[in-house]
This record gives structure tokens, C-alpha cells and sequence, in this order.
């Protein structure tokens, strides 16, 4: 009796060793989704202020000091909100879609290098994660379309369907172009084969595959001048047309988590994360110990403030995008992914080959 | 039991309860999107004996691509929810197929001799996706490439069916639309002129 129940007993502690990995895990998830949802937040309201000042108007500037609490509110006027079902849809599916997109546009940040060991899961194949949770991100968008019972919420799900699946190949092909550099799926192994400054980055071997994987990127969020997924003088607003309230709030934080997920991925890819663009072998001034130089020591050395440098950079140039370019329309879209964008990643891989062949500059000893 | 047994046999059973419901649902949209949680159970499990690049690629090539443009289809049919009707040609056929399957798999599970081919876990601390490379591109690089032939050639295939309903169809001619100018498209007549 004594021994069952000491083996019991050990079966049990067995379990907990093993679940002393979740909340652990939880934290760290934690630690990287709160700033995240803070930055979403800001963004929109960045994104406001930004595109008002580009057209000559102020922005929100009521809530708070410079409107800075104005998400807040929006936050809170969506979450109060009534979610309205419409009528003949799926309401399983309905409910389902806002959460399978939310979920995939966050389940990606999971391999995200921030820092030489910030990293919540260091897995080989991250490269091969990263396409395959940005591709799942398309299940939430059809099925909201479909769920909703409604036609221009279908069209736009269809068209952005489409969309996706064009940009997604042009995507891919920039990214072999980055494997077949860095020789290996982690993305902490392609960060550290850029070292030494600015022009071992790979976007200057790599530039054309850096453009096209940019402009994918901005086609697979949907954004402008590619978002005819959403084209509100055609769709009203697209797939999520029948949402309200926080339906819309999680498709809407969806939406700007892939943004700066793909801006990250940028600054990863081709600017080398978190390496600093000045090689401190070059510089050799800051010799002398005191306080001050190893401030300015700190800020040029390797860190995650680079890191979020370059992302905010690339997140800036959405909304750049966003007030400068007018809308494609579908078939031009259609046209410069299928033709245009796929072939020239084609042509730029058989480039690459050659400078791999000749080992051409300091990209590929 | 450990941890991952249970895993394990939660996991299976997921896939064999929405692979025994993706065949009696009515709804079409509702079968592909079991079909969705039937291959991302199977990349659990791949992941499970390690196998990281297997279950990535599932994800990525099925889920994210194959199944996306079975659902892009179905959405657009006219869905009814409709009694099956029984026809003895259909029974039949449906008999004759599953003894034929069940006896196939009868033979492989009762004849094939399992002892010797034991699924060993991959080690973790192996990239499997340079394992895989490096085993498609050496032993057996012919099979490889006859794949990828057999694709081209697939791909090729698609695009004539496509092509050859091309004096009908509706497309726009780039060249001529970057052609026009402002003096083809707008006329401007003066007050006076009329």
C-alpha cells in the first residue's frame, strides 16, 4: 500500500516538474504580448497623428495632453460596445474569426529575436514558423467573410484571399534569398551572419529582395495602397464589415501586431536586428574609462535599442505608404505580384548564386 | 503515463473524432476547416517525435496553402443543407472500396514486419531541416528531381487549361492603358466653340 502510494507520489511530482515550465513560459509570453499591445495601441494613434500632420490637420487632441490617452478611449468606447450577430451567419465561425486572427498575428512573435538572448524560443527552423503563422493569418480573414452572411464581407475576403496567396510566393522566394546567405532557418544565425556595420547588412547584396519582401509584406496586411480587402468606397470595410465592438478592436489590434510584425522581420532579415550599424573596431575613440563614454559606449554597442530603432522605422514607413500612395486597383495588384514581383525574386536568386559561387564581398565568405 | 503520452493520445484522438466528423458533417465549409484541425494535430505530433521541419512544412504547404484554396472554392458554392440520397450504385461502390482499403490495410498492419523499422525520436539538437537537405539532394536526388519534374510539368498543365479559354475571357491589356494620355481620354470643349 505504501509503495503505491509512493509511486504515486512520484508520478505526480514527475507532473508538476514538467508543468513548472507553463507559468514560467506564461510570464515570458506575458513579457512580450503587454508591450506589444501597448505599442498597438500607439500606433494607432501614432498612425493618426502622423497621416493628419502629412495632410495638414491636427489630429486627435482632446483626450489627454496632445491627445495622448485617445486610444485609451477608443479602447474603451469599442470594448463597451454591443456585438451585433447578424442574422443567417455562422455564429460559431462568426465569434471564432476575430480570435484565430488575433491568435496567429501574435503566435509568430514567439521566435522573434529582440537581443543576442531575448528570445522566447530559439527553434532552427523560426524562419519556417514565422511563413507558416503569417499564412495561417488568411483562415481568419475568409472565415470572418464567410460567417458574416454578407456580400461585400465575402468579396473582401476573397479578394484579400487572393492577395495573399499571390504575395505569400514573393515572400517566400525573398526569404530563400536570405537562407541561402545565412545557411540556416534560426534568426538569431541570421542576425549574427551580418556583423560589422551597416554594409555587411544584407540589404545591400540583398536589395531588391529586401523591396519586394517589404512590399509583400505591406500587401499581406492588408495596408495601403494594397488594401482592396478593405477598399471602403467599394466593400464599405471589407470582411470585417459585420463586426462591432470588440470583434472589430481584435481584428483592427490583429492588423497593426502583423505590421510591426512584419517591420520587425524586416530589420531582421536585411538590417540585421539588433547589431548596431558602427563597427567599433573602426571607430577606436572611446578609449578612455569614465562615465560618460561608456553611455555613448552603450548606445553604439549591440542591443535591443537598435533593435526597436530599426522597427519603428519600418512601422513609420507603413503609414508613410498609407498617406502618399492612392489605393491599386485589384487587377493591378494581381499583376505586379504574379509578374512583376515573382520573377524579379527569381532573377535575383540566380544572381545570388553567382556572388555565392565568386564569394563576392563580405556578405558571403 | 508521462506528460506526453497524454499529449499524445489527446492529440490523436483529436484527429480521429474531426477525421469521423469531417465525413458526417453536412456543411462543406465546416468539413475543410476540420480538415484544417485534422493536419495541425498531425504537426503536433510530428513535433512531438521532433520533427520540426515536417510539422512546419505541413503547416505551411497544407494548411496555409492547399486548404485556403479549397475553401476559397467552397465558399463561393451555394451551400444547402440536403439529405443524402441512397443509391444502390453509390453503396455498391462504397463497399467495394472499403473492403478493398480494409484488406489494404489489414496487410500492412498484420504482414509488415514493425519490429525492425522502430520510429526513433530525432535528436533535438540536430538542425532536421540540413538532415532533410542533406539526404533529398544526396541519396535520393532522383526521386527529387523526378518530383519536381512531374510538377513543372502539373504547373505547366494548369496554365494551358487556363490559356486555352483565352479568346473569352475578360482581361485588361497593361500596355494599353500605360499608352493612353491625357489628350485620348479627356476632351475639353470651350463654351464658345459650341
Amino acid at each position: 500500500m505504501f509503495d503505491f502510494a509512493q509511486n504515486y507520489f512520484n508520478i505526480l511530482s514527475s507532473y508538476f516538474y514538467e508543468l513548472s515550465v507553463l507559468p514560467y513560459t506564461l510570464i515570458l509570453i506575458g513579457m512580450i504580448m503587454v508591450p506589444l499591445l501597448i505599442l498597438v495601441a500607439y500606433y494607432t494613434y501614432a498612425e493618426r497623428k502622423i497621416i493628419a500632420s502629412m495632410q495638414g490637420r491636427l489630429g486627435p487632441n482632446v483626450v489627454g495632453p496632445k491627445g495622448l490617452l485617445q486610444p485609451f478611449a477608443d479602447g474603451v468606447k469599442l470594448f463597451f460596445k454591443e456585438i451585433v450577430i447578424p442574422t443567417d451567419s455562422n455564429k460559431f465561425l462568426f465569434l471564432l474569426a476575430p480570435i484565430i486572427t488575433f491568435t496567429v498575428a501574435f503566435a509568430a512573435w514567439a521566435v522573434v529575436p529582440f537581443d543576442s538572448v531575448l528570445v522566447l524560443s530559439d527553434i532552427n527552423a523560426g524562419l519556417l514558423y514565422i511563413l507558416a503563422m503569417t499564412s495561417l493569418g488568411i483562415y481568419g480573414i475568409i472565415i470572418a467573410g464567410w460567417a458574416s452572411n454578407s456580400k461585400y464581407a465575402l468579396l473582401g475576403a476573397m479578394r484579400s484571399a487572393a492577395l495573399i496567396i499571390a504575395y505569400e510566393i514573393a515572400m517566400g522566394f525573398a526569404l530563400v534569398g536570405v537562407i541561402m546567405v545565412s545557411g540556416s532557418l534560426n534568426l538569431g544565425e541570421i542576425i549574427n551572419i551580418q556583423k560589422g556595420g551597416v554594409f555587411n547588412w544584407l540589404w545591400v547584396p540583398l536589395f531588391p529582395l529586401f523591396i519586394i519582401y517589404f512590399i509583400a509584406g505591406v500587401a499581406e496586411t492588408n495596408r495601403a495602397p494594397f488594401d482592396v480587402a478593405e477598399g471602403e468606397s467599394e466593400l464599405v470595410a471589407g470582411f470585417h464589415v459585420e463586426y462591432s465592438g470588440m470583434g472589430f478592436a481584435v481584428f483592427f489590434i490583429a492588423e497593426y501586431a502583423n505590421m510591426i510584425l512584419i517591420s520587425a522581420l524586416t530589420s531582421i532579415l536585411f538590417f540585421g536586428g539588433w547589431l548596431s550599424p558602427f563597427s567599433l573596431d573602426s571607430l577606436g575613440v572611446f578609449e578612455v574609462n569614465d562615465f560618460f563614454n561608456n553611455i555613448i559606449l552603450f548606445f553604439i554597442n549591440d542591443g535591443i535599442h537598435w533593435f526597436i530603432l530599426k522597427t519603428l522605422f519600418f512601422m513609420f514607413c507603413f503609414i508613410w505608404f498609407r498617406a502618399t500612395f492612392p489605393r491599386y486597383r485589384y487587377d493591378q495588384i494581381m499583376r505586379l505580384g504574379w509578374k512583376i514581383l515573382i520573377p524579379l525574386t527569381l532573377v535575383w536568386i540566380f544572381v545570388e548564386m553567382i556572388f555565392i559561387y565568386y564569394k563576392i564581398g563580405p556578405w558571403f565568405n | 503515463m508521462d506528460i506526453i503520452s497524454i499529449l499524445f493520445y489527446l492529440v490523436t484522438s483529436v484527429v480521429i473524432l474531426s477525421s469521423i466528423a469531417l465525413i458526417a458533417v453536412n456543411n462543406t465549409v465546416h468539413a475543410a476547416l476540420l480538415l484544417v484541425l485534422i493536419f495541425f494535430n498531425t504537426a503536433i505530433l510530428w513535433l512531438m517525435m521532433n520533427a520540426e521541419f515536417l510539422a512546419i512544412v505541413l503547416v505551411l504547404v497544407y494548411v496555409g496553402a492547399v486548404l485556403v484554396l479549397f475553401l476559397f472554392v467552397i465558399m463561393l458554392l451555394d451551400i444547402q443543407v440536403q439529405k443524402t440520397v441512397s443509391k444502390k450504385l453509390y453503396l455498391i461502390f462504397s463497399v467495394v472500396i472499403s473492403i478493398i482499403m480494409f484488406a489494404e490495410l489489414y496487410m500492412v498492419i498484420f504482414y509488415h514486419d514493425f519490429e525492425n523499422t522502430v520510429v526513433e525520436n530525432l535528436s533535438q539538437d540536430t538542425s532536421n531541416t540540413y538532415e532533410i537537405g542533406l539526404l533529398l539532394f544526396t541519396e535520393h536526388i532522383f526521386s527529387f528531381e523526378v518530383t519536381a519534374f512531374i510538377l513543372l510539368v502539373a504547373i505547366i498543365a494548369a496554365i494551358a487549361i487556363n490559356m486555352s479559354d483565352r479568346e473569352r475571357a475578360l482581361r485588361q491589356d497593361p500596355a494599353k492603358q500605360i499608352l493612353e494620355t491625357k489628350k485620348s481620354r479627356l476632351k475639353i470643349i470651350k463654351d464658345n466653340e459650341i
